[in-house]
């Protein structure tokens, strides 16, 4: 009859209209999609400034007297230390290498000590 | 510098397959390759070869990229793609420190390289390499410092070393260069301020951190967090009257906010309790219906103020029918007074309401509805069973499941009493009764299942939980894919009990490989949150992934992991399974053989299963490849499996034990379960300085812990006992022991320790393990010290005694099994419902309904005949 014809082809435009073939069933979105778009390529944005030669001048002062304090340091920690003794602190305190020997040093190469205090 | 350069064509082809890779189109990448390789000119062109391999890598073939990218490098070792391509991929399977070598190889042959370095600066921060990354960050600031991102991470760089004055002035000098307008919303610059706010209270800098909160208060989106801030900062000035005027508005926004409760009585600095309930007083008549205002002066007041207020308080949530009205009050459980204050108080308004509908036989006014004794019987069921009177707890909360037999609350509760009765199994039924009122709620699922798993039945715990899970997998792959880390560790607690080593370790690594994975998930955020401009939740990231191992979770996994291995180091597994050896000595010739089939049988069965499953396994892995085969990151390389007869037959349990303790050692320094467990591993592996390590440290938490005492006991014996050791660390060992403990002979050390704790029962029951340690010929004294009972002994509790039980049966008190009986029997009648202290047979009697399911024990045996 001619009302169904009518009401058939009004559905199949709706149909066409929205654009979904199937109907996909609802999941739950655990957001996996936007975790996707953490990793995605963006362009870094850049500062349009005239102050940047102050700004960095500022840094640049600190940077050099760090390095000279990092320097001194590692000539004062860098004396003269017992092999033997590193081994048995790593071997008895189950440490690496480089933390048995820092140990030492700070107790001015005195086992003892630094055993004493690596079990506090 | 790379040794074939390409001519135009094929380098603007390149370049096109750097810009693919980066916008993730990695087919299209692909298809420039084949471009440029198919050129047989450029066949073997490193650069290219790399890309390919790259790409493939994003395509989840890892074998092919990593041949790929090796030829390629083989064929230009000086060239800084191909060392950075190796790097990230390196990268991608978490070896990181590979990938640091191969960015510092590309590095050297291009030494300004922005993508290398920023590449390397991912990894230094990932690893934690603080002072690396801040030079890694200082140079791309030098390359390119007009992008945002140089500035924000020196600055981090620095905020993390904590050197925040310097951090401070960075972020400064890059604010300057920020040009925002005033009347538009700018959630990043909003965002960067609260971050440098963030900082300069770091640094301590109060005064210029409040100077800097008003004056750019307009511009910063986050008002709460203004506010908030505002009233931590006066309060750091001391400028009371301000704060107090902060916390009065934020009061106002919310009423139920605890700390604003707290910042008021700093800043008001009440003299005495009359005036800090003054606050509160004045909190009650503004907002006659908050709760919180209600509930925190009973933390400070005492005696008849306190009744008083407590009465108001239980009135207001009984007639409302607040279910979590006792749970809100259970901190103040510690205090006598308050307790028989409440108890008083509440079993006075169960028996009014009983009889008259009203709270008190002096009220007068409406009638309470029904509900409200529903409510109060509820509340006195757990109040009696948080003081340990499980009948009573019993009683009222079946008086209210008589009334009310549809109320899950009611179920969860008697479940609760039960298990904390001792009678697991029991508080399972009811547990169960529960869930079944509901089976569409997940918690009260949840909750059912963590009691299953308590009383041991693991597979009826898994078909509760696949009611909720992701159909199409099982239930404990599911549950392990979605890191849900109570089942797992509730599964390995289950399995340890029944001996199932095997199995429980595989829980256990499951939950650590939890752990790396959150620790390995943080590594996008590094640049994603810097581009966002989302550092303050970035640093506490961070600062949160440093602490990670610090949870609950990770204690107890790690703990039932250490106690497993120290006991597979005590009773290693052998090839057949003990239980079975122990058996056969006894049997005739005709039941071993009968015997023998049955584990044939058995075996045959498991291997059937065994295939089966990987059946599955295999064509579910098949389906999820498909899908994955487009365009999809994979994530890190195949992890191995782990098999639970691989892992319960380790070549060495304390090396194993270690490796779950370290992340405690550094993390959870507080508990002293950590160094007990430590002591214990560190006793069996002979390290004196270690074992010495572990009781300093415990006893500075505690020095008179029952466990302690056994753990310092075996350490003076183990030390009068040691030869060979190394001059310097009998020295240490003799030095320290004298300076905390005086001397060093475990008998009179064991003896001074009863002597101190005669009185209570866990400090005898060490005494007394220890004794007999000693010196078996004690033995009779030493049982009779652990076994007593009497009223007047202090803490005297199911555990303990469940704990002396255990001891005379398996020999740490001697031969005792006829004690053993006894004492039993004498713990039956203090604690009727402990499932411990039940006579022998009773728990195969106890067959628990799941619902409705019939336990599957007597199919088994019909199908052995």
């Amino acid at each position: 009859m001619a009302a169904e014809g009518d009401v058939d082809l009004d559905l199949e435009a709706e149909e066409n209209c929205t654009g979904k073939p199937t109907e996909k069933p609802r999941k739950h979105d655990s957001g996996a999609a936007d975790l996707e778009k953490v990793t995605d390529y963006a362009e870094e944005k850049e500062i349009s400034s005239s102050n940047l030669e102050t700004a960095m001048s500022v840094i640049g002062d600190r940077r050099s007297r760090e390095q000279k304090a990092k320097q001194e340091r590692e000539k004062e920690l860098a004396k003269v230390t017992i092999k033997e003794d590193v081994e048995l602190i790593m071997g008895e305190m189950e440490i690496s290498r480089a933390v048995a020997e820092r140990s030492l040093r700070e107790h001015m190469g005195n086992v003892v000590e630094a055993l004493i205090a690596l079990t506090n | 510098m790379p040794t074939v350069t390409l001519p135009p064509k094929e380098n603007a082809l390149f370049k096109r397959i750097l810009r693919c890779y980066e916008h993730k189109q990695y087919r299209n990448g692909l298809k420039f390759c084949k471009q440029i390789l198919s050129n047989p000119k450029f066949s073997e062109h490193g650069e290219t070869l790399a890309m390919k391999g790259l790409t493939l890598n994003c395509l989840g073939k890892k074998e092919e990229a990593y041949e790929l990218v090796r030829r390629g490098l083989r064929n230009d070792l000086k060239s800084h793609v191909c060392w950075h391509v190796y790097g990230l991929l390196q990268r991608s399977d978490k070896k990181y420190d590979e990938a640091i070598k191969c960015y510092r190889n590309a590095l050297k042959w291009d030494k300004d390289n922005l993508q290398i370095l920023r590449d390397l600066s991912l990894l230094q921060i990932q690893m934690r390499d603080l002072e690396g990354y801040r030079e890694t960050r200082y140079q791309l600031l030098q390359l390119r410092p007009a992008q945002r991102a140089s500035w924000i991470g020196y600055a981090i760089a620095y905020h993390l070393l904590e050197d925040y004055e310097m951090a401070a002035k960075i972020i400064e000098e890059f604010r300057k260069t920020q040009q925002t307008s005033p009347d538009k919303v700018d959630y990043e610059y909003s965002e960067l301020l609260l971050y440098q706010n963030q900082v300069l209270r770091e640094a301590g800098l109060f005064r210029e951190a409040l100077e800097h909160l008003t004056t750019y208060e307009k511009q910063i989106c986050d008002k709460l967090a203004v506010e908030e801030t505002k009233g931590e900062l006066l309060l750091s000035l001391e400028r009371f009257e301000e704060a107090a005027d902060v916390y009065n508005r934020l009061q106002e926004r919310n009423p139920e906010n605890w700390s604003y409760y707290h910042g008021l009585e700093k800043a008001l600095k009440p003299a005495s309790t009359e005036e800090k309930l003054k606050i509160y007083e004045e909190a009650w008549e503004k907002y006659p219906k908050g709760l919180v205002p209600l509930r925190l002066p009973l933390s400070f007041l005492s005696g008849d103020k306190f009744r008083e207020c407590l009465d108001r308080y239980l009135r207001m949530n009984f007639s409302k029918g607040c279910p979590p009205v006792f749970t809100t009050l259970r901190s103040l459980y510690q205090d006598k007074e308050k307790v028989s204050i409440i108890e008083d108080l509440v079993v006075g308004f169960e028996t009014s309401l009983r009889s008259s509908r009203m709270f008190s036989p002096d009220d007068d006014g409406k009638e309470e509805p029904p509900t409200t004794l529903l409510w109060v019987q509820y509340f006195l069921a757990q109040h009696y069973d948080q003081i340990g009177q499980h009948t009573m707890a019993l009683d009222y909360i079946n008086a209210a499941i008589e009334s009310t037999p549809t109320l899950i609350e009611l179920f969860l509760i008697k479940a609760k009493i039960y298990k904390h009765a001792g009678n697991i199994r029991e508080a399972a039924r009811w547990m169960d009764e529960a869930q079944a009122l509901d089976t569409a709620d997940r918690f009260i699922n949840s909750k059912c299942a963590k009691y299953l798993l308590k009383a041991g039945l693991v597979k009826e715990a898994e078909e509760m939980c696949a009611k909720f899970t992701r159909e199409g997998a099982s239930a404990v792959e599911n549950l392990n894919e979605m890191q849900c880390m109570w089942f797992q560790t509730e599964c390995a607690l289950a399995y340890k009990s029944m001996k199932k080593y095997g199995e429980a370790l595989k829980k256990c690594h499951e939950i650590e490989r939890h752990f790396v994975e959150i620790t390995d998930d943080q590594f996008d955020f590094h640049t994603y949150c810097m581009r966002k401009m989302t550092l303050r939740s970035y640093v506490d990231l961070l600062k949160l992934e440093d602490v990670l191992r610090m949870h609950p979770f990770y204690f107890k996994a790690s703990q039932t992991a250490i106690q497993i291995y120290l006991n597979l180091h005590d009773n290693p597994l052998t090839d057949d399974s003990k239980e079975l050896q122990a058996d056969t000595g006894n049997l005739t010739d005709k039941e071993l053989k009968k015997l023998r089939n049955k584990q044939r049988r058995a075996q045959k069965k498991a291997q059937l299963e065994e295939e089966k499953k990987n059946a599955e396994k295999e064509k579910q892995l098949k389906n999820q490849k498909k899908k994955k085969e487009d365009d999809d990151e994979e994530i890190g390389g195949p992890k191995e499996e782990l098999i639970p007869e691989k892992l319960a037959r380790v070549e060495n349990p304390l090396d194993e034990a270690v490796k779950f303790l370290t992340p405690l050692k550094n993390l959870v320094k507080n508990k002293i379960d950590t160094h007990l467990l430590a002591f214990e591993i560190y006793f069996r592996k002979e390290k004196y300085l270690l074992m010495l390590q572990s009781v300093k440290r415990a006893y500075a938490i505690d020095p008179d812990h029952p466990w302690l005492h056994q753990c310092l006991v075996r350490f003076f014996k183990g030390v009068s006992e040691s030869k060979d050791l190394a001059e310097s660390v009998s020295m240490v060992l003799k030095q320290e022991i004298s300076r905390l403990f005086g001397e060093s002979n475990a008998k009179s050390f064991n003896q001074a320790f009863l002597t101190k704790h005669f009185n209570s029962i866990p400090h005898r029951v060490a005494a007394a393990k220890m004794m007999f340690y000693l010196d078996p010929s004690t033995q009779k004294k030493a049982v009779e010290l652990a076994i007593a009972l009497d009223e007047s002994l202090n803490n005297r509790n199911i555990q303990i005694c469940t704990e002396v039980l255990e001891s005379l049966r398996d020999g740490s008190l001697g031969e005792a099994k006829e004690t053993a009986e006894l004492y039993r029997v004498e713990c039956l009648k203090i604690y009727p419902y402990t499932l411990a202290f039940m006579p022998p047979g009773y728990e195969e009697n106890m067959k628990i309904a799941v619902n409705g399911d019939v336990s599957t024990e007597t199919e088994e045996l019909a199908n052995d005949m």
